[in-house]
């Protein structure tokens, strides 16, 4: 089964470890500004969101690409940007409703997230979880389980006679 | 270059100008961070002689070359400065949240800042753009307002900043960066204050480039790893277990094992039968969420949201040193009121911990009769009083009424009371003690009192004595005593204490958490596991440099950097009498409810405190008043620091034949 790049903002505790290991491994350097994907901080409402490319199935990046230079990788499910075709025109970061595409400060090319072939980092070094690469029904079940880990508290509480 | 990124900056405040170097030669001697920030400062002014708030002093910044990467904990940052806070002028202090590697990013290493704006400023580093910006709309504000104002005036930033107390030259002023990482001790604040200086803004785009990256991925995810194992060790997985789940408060009992936790003053010590909202009470029902510093799977703060007509209020933290500074200190049990206090901290730019030392001391001075409520202005100082607290807090940081002479802080507010009330004080050098009661832990004690920038345990805490474990006492310094709390083994002990403070100035200069690797137990379970740490910090550095450093060489840049604080705090005139336990440790005993070490702990024994003394500078290489030796300065490559040394009349030479 196909696997999906999933994040969970409540596992995330604003570490962005996940842009550390994600421009480390697609550019050899550590920098923020490189990562394919970000981690947003909300201040006030206590909340961090790791955001990132979501592979779209219908995805607007490559529906509005003129060059044609973004394709889907069908081994892993990734969009694929191909940089000798792209032609640089930004259309795909104004398109993406996500901010997933960017423009990489080292190399000044249009540049997003191709699940490192299948093995993403950022996953790999979440240590809370909140970033998970997962086959889609085993994701949907863990957040199941989660949901109803919750709910079962309240259950037993009015059990109890609480609430 | 390859994990550090090669330039400092040189910023001078009264021109608005700054200039460039390259900080490639440092690197063999001084790795980075803390090490080079120490040697920098002595170069740039002239330590002996420099006033805190004078515009000469120098703060210098710095990150290390694991600074900003994929290793666990690797977003801690270094600023050295002279300091307002101890009388012996030391000021050094360290914080975490990521405005460390930002810098990085931006591609400096250092900064070294000097001079005075003409008025208020903050500093936008944008990549090597340095800016010198307005801040009279900040100044006078607290930092949460003026931190939201600057993230969103400048989008993807991070800030160091300082709050009121610092623009007042509050002494204990710190410097903060996120929802509670600070650099909060020795008064780093105040300095800031003094040069109009409101903080740094950084964004950068340039990245921390590594020799070995695809090395460097897989150790530090196997150390993440091993970081979070909680099968690693007992000790080790306790530590995890404990730090991401409620913080540092959540040590709290484990610390009191020994007694180690001071209440009331430091007139009992322990277990404190009303700690229950003080603990894992606010990882459980107060933390909203647990929040990390950069990189680091640990996660061991946490932030908070309180509805309250009077004690409401958002912030983040606190640490155990908080919670002890302001609960057990001040016998204040209401953790509303202790996280009222720490938010109010955190947003007006004060230190908890001497704030708290502030109040825990009035308290006690009211109690014996030495000041009544009218030094406080209306104020009663009873044990408990976190209203009180509140009331004064806000004198304290804008200098209003009693608040202009509290804001001096404990050591010096005691000194003018006069000798019954400064014997009230838990100080060294003239620095009131973190949470840690020193009689508890002979080897601890010794580290107090010599600690440099005074009374913390952050300078070399030696936690094989903590863990107790006979096997990694032995295994450090060949002494199974050097690791029995209660013993005064000479060279058990001072070797103990070196070993450590040398081992704590390299999490910062390298830029990652001294709590990690160092302190706290993390590799403290079999003395292998000692070599493990030792093993992934050599290799680390290997793979971020590319240059190879054995342990002892490591060691050695550590033993570099501590011997340059202790001569510029002899050229300020700190002897062997300065380094002797405070009044209270060495004439008062403590009780307290503890399983480990008697109940009440005596006070230290001044002969044998004396012979382990002077072991520990004949180990150091420093002469009986502990003033370091031309010959140990040129055995570490410190001819420079010698010669400003005898220039200064300190260490006898030609200039200075008779001494």
């Amino acid at each position: 089964m196909e696997k999906l790049l999933l994040f969970n903002p409540s596992k995330c505790t604003g570490c962005k470890t996940c842009e550390m290991a994600c421009s480390l491994t697609q550019t050899g350097v550590c920098n923020p500004a490189s990562s394919r994907r970000r981690t947003i901080s909300f201040d006030e409402e206590i909340l961090d969101v790791p955001m990132q490319c979501q592979q779209c199935d219908d995805p607007a990046c490559q529906n509005v690409c003129p060059a044609d230079a973004i394709h889907l990788d069908e081994q892993t499910g990734a969009k694929i940007i191909n940089n000798n075709k792209c032609i640089g025109c930004k259309m795909c970061m104004i398109a993406c409703p996500f901010g997933a595409v960017s423009v990489d400060p080292l190399t000044k090319k249009v540049v997003k997230c191709d699940l490192c072939v299948g093995d993403p980092a950022c996953a790999k070094f979440c240590p809370t979880g909140a970033i998970e690469y997962l086959p889609a029904e085993t994701y949907s079940l863990m957040r199941q389980r989660d949901a109803v880990k919750e709910i079962s508290k309240m259950m037993s509480a009015i059990a109890k006679g609480g609430a | 270059m390859y994990g550090n990124v090669g330039k400092m900056a040189k910023i001078d405040l009264n021109k608005g100008t700054f200039t460039v170097e390259d900080t490639t030669p440092y690197l063999k001697k001084y790795l980075g961070g803390r090490a080079l920030n120490h040697i920098l400062l002595f170069r740039e002014t002239d330590t002996a002689t420099v006033e805190p708030f004078d515009p000469e002093n120098v703060i210098v910044f710095g990150a290390g070359p694991l600074g900003g990467t994929t290793w666990p904990s690797s977003g801690r940052f270094q600023s050295t400065f002279i300091a307002p806070l101890p009388y012996s002028g030391w000021g050094d202090s360290n914080v975490g949240g990521a405005v460390g590697p930002q810098l990085k990013f931006a591609g400096w290493d250092n900064l070294v800042i000097k001079g005075k704006a003409a008025e208020p400023t903050y500093l936008y580093i944008e990549d090597d753009k340095i800016e010198f910006r307005s801040a009279k709309d900040l100044w006078g504000k607290g930092i949460d307002e003026c931190m939201h104002t600057l993230h969103t005036r400048h989008i993807g930033s991070e800030v160091l900043l300082i709050g009121p107390a610092g623009e007042n030259l509050v002494r204990f002023a710190m410097l903060r960066t996120h929802r509670t990482s600070s650099m909060g001790r020795t008064g780093g604040g105040a300095v800031m204050g003094s040069k109009n200086l409101k903080g740094i803004v950084i964004k950068g785009t340039k990245g921390v480039k590594l020799a070995d990256p695809n090395k460097f991925f897989e150790l530090s995810l196997q150390c993440q790893r091993d970081l979070m194992d909680p099968n690693f060790g007992m000790v080790h997985g306790l530590c995890y277990k404990i730090m991401s789940k409620y913080g540092t408060p959540g040590l709290t009992r484990l610390i009191g094992q020994t007694g180690m936790v001071p209440i009331k003053n430091w007139n009992e010590c322990g277990l404190w039968a009303q700690d229950g909202e003080l603990v894992e009470h606010i990882g459980d029902k107060v933390w909203q969420r647990n929040d990390a510093c950069f990189s680091c799977p640990v996660h061991c703060h946490g932030a908070y949201r309180i509805e309250d007509p009077i004690y409401g209020c958002f912030s983040g933290g606190p640490e155990y040193e908080t919670t002890v500074a302001l609960g057990h200190k001040c016998l204040e049990p209401r953790s509303k009121l202790v996280l009222k206090l720490n938010a109010m901290c955190n947003d007006l730019g004060s230190d908890t911990v001497e704030m708290g030392a502030m109040f825990s001391s009035l308290m006690e001075w009211y109690e014996k009769g030495i000041i009544d409520e009218k030094f406080t202005d209306g104020v009663a100082m009873t044990w408990g009083n976190g209203d009180g607290m509140m009331t004064l807090l806000e004198k304290i940081v804008r200098r209003e009424g009693c608040g202009d002479k509290l804001a001096e802080g404990p050591y010096r507010v005691g000194k003018d009371l006069g000798e019954e009330a400064l014997n009230c004080v838990y100080h060294q050098k003239g620095m009131c003690a973190t949470g840690v009661e020193t009689r508890s832990t002979i080897g601890s004690m010794l580290q107090f009192a010599v600690s440099p920038r005074g009374s913390h345990h952050l300078t070399g805490l030696p936690t094989a004595e903590w863990v107790n474990i006979p096997a990694i006492s032995v295994h450090l310094t060949g002494f199974a005593e050097a690791g029995d709390i209660r013993s005064y083994h000479p060279e058990g002990k001072a070797k103990l204490v070196q070993f450590y403070e040398n081992l704590f100035e390299l999490p910062d200069s390298l830029g990652i958490c001294k709590f990690n690797f160092g302190h706290l137990g993390f590799w403290h379970d079999r003395p292998e596991d000692i070599e493990t740490m030792w093993d992934y910090l050599t290799k680390a550095v290997l793979y971020s440099t590319g240059v190879k450093f054995s342990k002892e060489e490591m060691l050695e840049i550590g033993e570099r950097a501590y011997q340059i604080e202790r001569a510029v705090i002899t050229m300020r005139g700190i002897r062997r009498q300065d380094d002797m336990p405070n009044w209270k440790c060495l004439n008062q005993d403590c009780p307290g409810e503890h399983p480990a070490g008697p109940n009440p702990l005596p006070p230290i024994d001044r002969e044998k405190y004396e012979k382990i003394l002077d072991k520990y500078y004949e180990i150091r290489g420093w002469t009986e008043e502990g003033i370091p030796t031309r010959k140990r300065l040129e055995e570490l490559g410190l001819k420079e620091v010698a010669d400003v040394m005898e220039k200064k009349g300190v260490i006898p030479g030609k200039s200075n034949p008779q001494k």
